[in-house]
């Protein structure tokens, strides 16, 4: 790709209009934002699309590591690996959060 | 026990022990009936668990006991050779004789018959996932489905020792769907699970496709919502001349509070799932299912 069309997606900044629940069987995409960007074209981003960028910029270390117990629950609920990526993580029990 | 059979085969019909069954099933004709070496008729069969011999007991009108089976502990002419191994894991085995259940214990080797068991469950997946939800009061998708039948597998769950055709669905249950998320999986309105569930502070029930059907999905509200599927706990409990009760513990865990939601004993019905099996009339196939099932099990050998 050369460097006028990298310009252009870099600066073409997509911003969160809204966003959704899904019951999907298929795909379980528990949420679903709606993004427009900077020409106002619609598009739509997975909350699994998201914790993949977040993900990334911890092994990165553009964010602090996130407790072992937290992704340990995401993982639980959504049936991803991201307790599996030792760099992203710091190692947690759960600490029990309510009675009910 | 209360059933033979009259081949040595896992998904061979079970026949009911009576005088009249016997009768008709067999025409008595050896080697169901048979002279001893001194001269006296007896009765025989096929043990439905563990497909060794059995003699079958109070069969005459004058018997003041109910029909029913016992081992024989030997060879009999004309039926499937004595198997110590395949008796000492049959719940109908006398108690001192009968290997208590270990849920960890797994056969070291493929037999026939875990061919059998392992074939059935490939070719009936729609109908074991039927009993299993009917028997849970639940509704699951396709792909819960598909991944419960992956870690059924991946744990070689078929070659758990007190598997039977009678009781598939329900080990299908315990070793396939434990730990297993309950999130987006449906519930059917008015059972105690759903109202269990309901009470939970972060559960959400919704009508999505406004279908007004009898279920309703399980979501969250104002939460994370963390609950799994466990089962534990497989009995089995026979006497002579009793009815086998098999049964497993069902129970929801909340992940986020250590405690559990849900926790009830399910009894397993011993003829329901061979009976939805060899029925004529049960025409209604899941196409579905059936795909997930041949795609993931290949031939074993």
């Amino acid at each position: 790709m050369d460097n006028n069309k990298l310009k252009e997606i870099f600066f073409n900044r997509a911003e969160v209009e809204d966003a959704e629940r899904v019951i999907c069987d298929n795909c379980f995409e528990h949420t679903v934002f709606y993004l427009k960007d900077s020409q106002g074209r619609d598009f739509s981003l997975g909350l699994m699309t998201v914790l993949e960028c977040v993900a990334f910029a911890i092994s990165n270390g553009d964010l602090p590591k996130l407790p072992s117990c937290w992704l340990s629950d995401v993982d639980s609920v959504y049936g991803t690996d991201f307790s599996a990526k030792e760099d992203i993580f710091y190692f947690q029990n759960r600490e029990y959060s309510y009675e009910g | 026990m209360k059933f033979f059979k009259t081949k040595p085969s896992a998904i061979s019909q079970r026949y009911v022990i009576s005088p009249a069954e016997f009768d008709e099933v067999t025409e008595r004709k050896f080697p169901f009936e048979q002279k001893n070496t001194d001269k006296r008729i007896s009765l025989y069969g096929i043990c439905p668990s563990c497909l060794n011999p059995i003699q079958l007991v109070g069969m005459s009108s004058e018997s003041k006991m109910s029909p029913y089976g016992k081992h024989t502990g030997k060879n009999v002419n004309g039926l499937p050779r004595w198997n110590q191994e395949k008796y000492e894991y049959c719940p109908y085995a006398a108690e001192k004789n009968r290997k208590q259940i270990d849920e960890n214990e797994l056969l070291p080797e493929i037999t026939d018959n875990v061919i059998e068991l392992y074939n059935l469950l490939r070719d009936n997946f729609d109908r074991v996932v039927y009993v299993v939800q009917k028997s849970l009061d639940i509704r699951c998708s396709p792909k819960f489905w598909k991944e419960a039948l992956k870690q059924y597998l991946a744990n070689n769950a078929y070659l758990y020792p007190w598997l039977t055709e009678s009781n598939l669905p329900y080990i299908f249950a315990l070793r396939g769907m434990t730990h297993n998320r309950v999130f987006g999986q449906r519930v059917r309105i008015g059972t105690e699970l759903y109202e269990k569930l309901n009470k939970h502070k972060y559960v959400n029930m919704l009508d999505v496709d406004n279908q007004n059907d009898d279920y309703r999905i399980i979501s969250n509200k104002g939460g994370f919502l963390n609950i799994e599927f466990r089962f534990a706990g497989h009995q089995q409990k026979a006497g002579d001349g009793e009815t086998l009760v098999e049964s497993v513990r069902f129970c929801i865990d909340d992940l986020m509070t250590g405690k559990m939601v849900h926790d009830k004993r399910i009894e397993f019905d011993e003829t329901y799932f061979m009976n939805i099996v060899n029925s004529q009339k049960s025409n209604y196939r899941n196409k579905t299912l059936l795909d997930i099932a041949n795609k993931l099990m290949p031939p074993l050998s």
